[in-house]
């Protein structure tokens, strides 16, 4: 009886170990990379122009940002009209860094000219830590993202959909 | 969103294998036919890679947790009931369900890819499952233990409660996605409490008080409690609104207080939970052999085989996790209890990365119920609550129940290629 006992604390250990060794390799595989949104700076609206850290700075003072740097500020990034009664489906608004102002106004960037919806300086988009933030300027019926509200600054991810006034734009980084 | 899993999945099968070879060991037991062993490994392994090669964005850490629960759940039924008489083929019989469970699994996915269109007939759904709840009634059903929950159609039967919940979740995640701008949005008030119109609110409460009253009078205490809470949890998932929870916890109050004063059977659960000592060897005896096995195992168990489980009634259902406890240990238990948590954590991390409303419920919705199960039977088995007779997902025997988690692993599965799929799309355009 003797000999059987030592065999079978060894299958015993050895269960519990394997049980916590699969315990360790899902949470290991599976825990803990939810989307991760860059908190190393806090974010300051309309600060996007000065914010970033030195190098960033730097390279855009230069005027020669490296492609790393492009990408990070969205070189790629653009709002597409989907569908919208002043402006031509499919019109490309390419965002830069800094802030792009939508809005009936005329000194907007992004101009929805007599659109009876929209407010003179209705929204703005502004970059931070590599992600375009749409904001809404007071206007007196609101910025949607995706159907909702948005209610201070709103993270935009590339298919978002954006409405000012009649226009849906369509986000695409 | 894209998950391999191969060596968690591995592991898994180890922790069976290890579990099986310890049992015929020390019960000196005639093993059990080997090839069903070899069976439930194979089809573990081909629904992972099917999976993979499917569904190459979803979430296969899923079926790995599955495979470790599903194992366990087998060697202990095999451990439980090889040497007693009549119930001898417990473990090859769920080791057949757990094939049937996977080939609804896999029917799932391959016809539910884009599911998108079940939510069109939610309203169809409903009442389906509200048939299949009430189907008990006819003299298709049967009584078990007092309960009147199967359904025997020709050589099958079934609880037909298992896949209900699963339709109204469906229906539930549907009609809020839809609705729940209207639901959210309410301005009249009783009491301070925001009231929501009964034009949208209507469907919901018909359906939940349908569904409710039924388990109540079939005396499934357990799913009864499912039932209330999971249509709860999404209320407040959709809409944010915090009344929903308060109009919950008042309703169940008074839903507990009701059944406690008219049925006979809850008093009882009730009593054997608050003083089991008052009946040891009636109403008490399931829980108190519960807790002694529980205690005997004390840290790392008495080892399998080495337990006294079997003295449970009902061991192999509803008591599983006192017999895990007791051969296990603490330490087993927990790490148990550990992969149910990676389940729901993964469960709600779907339910967060994919897009649209009605697939972020069904993904919380399916997770939530999951969850609650487990809290509802383990909670009732270490009597932290009062019993309610409910399935342990996957490890329990029963085949409508494995076979329903398993349908529920296959819609979170397509649930998470969506969400997969989008994430990658959006790391392309990026």
């Amino acid at each position: 009886m003797l000999d059987l006992q030592v065999p079978l604390l060894a299958a015993k250990a050895l269960l519990l170990l394997l049980l916590f060794a699969f315990i360790y390799a899902v949470v290991r595989r599976g825990v803990g990379y939810l989307r991760a949104v860059p908190d190393d700076e806090p974010f300051v609206p309309g600060e996007a122009r000065r914010g970033g850290g030195a190098t960033r700075r730097a390279a855009a003072r230069d005027g020669a940002a490296s492609s790393a740097d492009d990408r990070r500020n969205g070189a790629a990034a653009a709002l597409v009209v989907e569908d919208s009664e002043v402006l031509a489906p499919n019109t490309k608004f390419s965002v830069k860094g800094g802030t792009t102002s939508i809005g009936r106004s005329s000194a907007s960037d992004i101009v929805l000219k007599n659109d009876d919806f929209a407010s003179g300086r209705h929204a703005r988009l502004t970059r931070h830590g590599g992600l375009l933030y749409v904001e809404d300027n007071e206007s007196t019926n609101g910025t949607y993202v995706n159907g909702r509200k948005t209610v201070g600054a709103t993270p935009l991810r590339s298919g978002d959909r954006v409405r000012v006034g009649s226009t849906t734009f369509r986000y695409s980084e | 969103m894209t998950q391999r899993a191969t060596i968690p999945l591995l592991v898994a099968l180890l922790v069976t294998t290890l579990g099986f070879a310890t049992l015929i060991f020390a019960q000196e037991s005639n093993a059990p036919p080997l090839v069903y062993g070899a069976y439930y490994a194979g089809t573990m392994v081909a629904l992972y890679f099917g999976v993979r090669l499917w569904l190459p964005h979803s979430d296969a850490l899923l079926l790995s947790v599955v495979t470790l629960l599903t194992g366990i759940g087998l060697v202990m039924i095999y451990r439980l009931t090889f040497d007693v008489p009549g119930v001898e083929n417990l473990a090859t019989t769920q080791a057949l369900w757990i094939l049937i469970g996977s080939g609804a699994l896999v029917f799932t996915v391959v016809f539910f890819r884009n599911y998108d269109r079940i939510f069109d007939y939610k309203y169809l759904l409903a009442l389906a499952a509200v048939a299949l709840i009430a189907s008990t009634f006819t003299p298709l059903g049967y009584e078990v233990n007092g309960a009147r929950l199967w359904l025997s159609v020709g050589p099958i039967s079934f609880q037909p409660s298992e896949f209900a919940r699963i339709a109204l979740v469906v229906f539930f995640a549907g009609y809020l996605a839809e609705k729940r701008d209207v639901l959210a949005a309410t301005s009249r008030t009783i009491a301070g409490v925001q009231i929501p119109t009964p034009k949208y609110f209507g469907p919901v409460a018909l359906v939940w008080a349908a569904s409710l009253g039924l388990l109540v009078f079939e005396k499934d205490l357990g799913s009864s409690l499912l039932f209330f809470a999971v249509p709860v949890l999404m209320l407040y998932a959709a809409t944010g609104r915090i009344a929903y929870v308060i109009l919950g916890g008042l309703l169940f109050s008074v839903g507990s207080l009701t059944t406690y004063l008219l049925f006979d059977h809850v008093k009882v659960r009730v009593a054997s939970w608050l003083d089991p000592w008052s009946d040891p060897n009636g109403t008490g005896f399931q829980i108190l052999q519960s807790l002694f096995s529980i205690s005997d195992g004390g840290l790392t168990g008495a080892g399998l085989g080495g337990g006294f489980a079997q003295a449970i009634p009902e061991v192999e259902t509803d008591f599983i996790f006192s017999a895990v406890a007791s051969e296990l240990g603490l330490l087993g238990a927990s790490a148990v209890l550990l992969a149910f948590l990676v389940f729901v954590y993964r469960g709600m991390k779907i339910a967060l990365l994919v897009e649209d409303a009605a697939s972020k419920l069904l993904a919380f919705g399916l997770t939530a119920m999951f969850a609650l199960q487990t809290l509802i039977i383990v909670g009732g088995v270490t009597k932290a609550i009062p019993l309610t007779g409910i399935t342990l997902p996957f490890v329990s025997y029963g085949g409508s129940s494995v076979v329903g988690n398993f349908i529920i692993t296959a819609l979170l599965l397509v649930v998470s290629e969506r969400a997969g799929k989008r994430s990658v799309e959006e790391e392309e355009a990026a």
